[in-house]
């Protein structure tokens, strides 16, 4: 008799549980956010976000979602809300936005880093376009502040923070040679190039010569590698510098590579490398 | 602007790639050259006779002090490790250190000892009471010898004129080492331009009030005090690669003798014998060891 009470008052509560998860379920499958809205911390979010396995299907292509919150805790953004950057969150889900939120997210920085916005947008970087007008391909090409400060999620603190500074210096291809590739290609002599190539941490980033926030093309006068503007730069570094040095040891910079491939012997030398090369290649094929 | 300022400034772009190349290929051309006469050495049979059968040049004079071995070990050391991290500076391929820093002190630490070293030979050969500079001077008897020596190394002639401790090759060789190293020494203090030297900037005082007036700034005097450092410090490589060499196989004895590994034979010296593949040359040898090269 007991026996049978406590069956029907298990079937009764598991009947209950179910009927209050019933619902919950059928939001679940319908994205309401409701339970899960972002709040002074990140648990809202990553309540979905830190499974490695959440993505979307978009195309034929298999997007991740998943945000590795490791390095965002140990930097500085680690007490800024995930609504702090993805400003146009729009509390629903899918998270479909008006706006494209990667953009926007990239773009949210200046609400809280005025000053560095301001000289950006003076820079050749900013973004022609206005609010609201529509953005040519050209706009579409420049960096926003996650393009090179990024990974989003891992960026570091740079002001007073060596360690951050560090993974800076060495992170000059991820910052301006991925869409500066010839640049970056020709920036190779003996004691600047080369060396920051190797990762040398006395040797100086693209940054280091031409700025950051505030860059502009060489040409602009206000440009610090500007030929107005050198002698100050190479002064960082280096003691007792005249336009004139300046002007000279900046051509060798990014044209070290162009000197070598214009030298006949080095180009009849490479010539007879490869020739020999090809040689030993072919008759090493005839023994393999 | 003056003159040499007024020079296009590619030109000192193109003027570094061509060093480098030149000198890249020279020293690789050098090396093949520098095998080639080895597979001659055995060809004629000579790395025979000196490895296998041990007949190398006879060796007269009192022995070779302490001093000036000592010297010549500090210095081979030294500019091996001056070159080294020269040439790692320049042409840097890894950084294990994660900068050149170590690599500038190892060079300023060496540039350190071979300047002592320089000032201290200079001095023993000189002033002390051996005075050797003699021994390096060239005379006529090396002038009218010389193309035998170079018929000799050449495989063309089987023996050379005994010369007493050096050839005419030899000399000319030791003799542009010297003023070679002040010059090395001297560019390569010019170019501490971060160096204060009694208040006032190293590299002004040495290039700035000169040089450095005529080219427009000191920064281009630097600039080109470091092309002559570069230019040096290849001509050295290119000198000691032969001189290893020409050590080894020619008087690997004495080569031993100077490292302190090996005793020189000199019971055929007290009887004016000469060593083998050597001639009279008609007159009496220096007296002083027979070297090799």
């Amino acid at each position: 008799m007991i026996a049978t009470r406590r069956c029907a008052f298990v079937l009764a509560l598991a009947l209950a549980c179910a009927g209050l998860a019933l619902p919950a379920i059928a939001a679940a499958q319908e994205y309401d956010m409701t339970f899960t809205l972002p709040t002074a911390g990140k648990s809202g979010c990553m309540v979905c976000h830190a499974d490695p396995n959440i993505g979307r299907l978009e195309g034929e292509q298999w997007v991740s979602y998943f945000v590795d919150g490791t390095g965002l805790d140990g930097g500085p953004h680690a007490a800024v809300m995930c609504t702090g950057c993805h400003v146009d969150f729009a509390y629903k889900a899918p998270h479909e936005s008006t706006t494209d939120w990667i953009v926007t997210a990239r773009l949210a920085c200046k609400n809280c880093h005025p000053d560095q916005w301001d000289v950006y947008s003076q820079g050749v970087h900013s973004i022609a376009a206005q609010p609201g007008q529509e953005l040519t391909e050209k706009d579409k090409s420049k960096p926003l502040c996650g393009d090179c400060h990024g990974p989003a999620h891992d960026i570091m603190r740079l002001t007073d923070d060596p360690k951050g500074q560090a993974v800076l210096h060495g992170r000059g291809y991820e910052v301006c040679g991925r869409c500066h590739q010839d640049y970056w290609d020709s920036y190779s002599d003996y004691y600047h190039g080369a060396a920051y190539k190797q990762g040398a941490v006395d040797a100086p980033s693209c940054w280091q010569c031409h700025g950051a926030h505030d860059i502009l093309p060489s040409i602009d006068r206000r440009s610090l590698v500007s030929v107005e503007n050198l002698k100050g730069v190479c002064g960082e570094c280096h003691t007792q510098v005249t336009d004139e040095f300046a002007a000279s040891y900046a051509q060798l910079v990014h044209r070290r590579s162009e000197a070598y491939e214009a030298n006949p012997v080095y180009v009849f030398i490479q010539n007879a490398q490869d020739t020999i090369q090809d040689l030993w290649s072919t008759v090493w094929s005839w023994f393999s | 602007m003056s003159a040499i300022g007024q020079v296009d400034v590619s030109f000192w772009v193109d003027l570094n790639v061509w060093l480098d190349t030149i000198f890249k290929a020279l020293y690789v051309v050098i090396l093949i050259a520098l095998t080639g006469h080895f597979f001659g050495n055995i060809l004629s049979g000579r790395v025979k006779r000196r490895f296998a059968k041990w007949e190398w040049p006879h060796h007269e004079g009192p022995p070779i002090p302490f001093l000036p071995k000592f010297l010549h070990f500090t210095h081979v050391f030294s500019m091996i490790a001056l070159a080294l991290s020269g040439l790692g500076i320049r042409f840097i391929n890894n950084m294990p250190y994660g900068s050149r820093e170590p690599l500038k002190w190892i060079h300023y630490i060496f540039m350190i000892i071979v300047t002592i070293n320089l000032v201290w030979r200079l001095w023993y050969a000189f002033m002390s009471s051996r005075r050797d500079y003699k021994e390096f001077a060239v005379t006529k008897q090396d002038i009218v010898t010389a193309p035998k020596v170079i018929m000799y190394y050449i495989f063309v002639k089987p023996s050379k004129p005994h010369l007493g401790k050096y050839n005419v090759m030899q000399k000319m060789t030791y003799t542009i080492f010297a003023p070679l190293l002040i010059l090395q020494a001297f560019t390569g203090f010019a170019l501490l331009d971060e160096l204060q030297f009694f208040g006032t900037n190293m590299s002004d005082v040495l290039i700035g009030w000169n040089l450095g007036a005529l080219v427009a700034s000191t920064s281009m005097a630097i600039w080109i005090m470091r092309i002559v450092h570069y230019i040096i410090n290849w001509l050295f490589i290119i000198l000691t690669t032969i001189h290893v060499y020409l050590s080894v196989t020619e008087d690997f004895p004495a080569f031993l003798n100077f490292f302190g590994l090996s005793f020189l034979d000199r019971e055929h010296a007290a009887h004016e014998e000469h060593g083998h593949g050597e001639e009279d040359h008609g007159q009496s040898p220096s007296p002083a060891l027979t070297h090799g090269d």
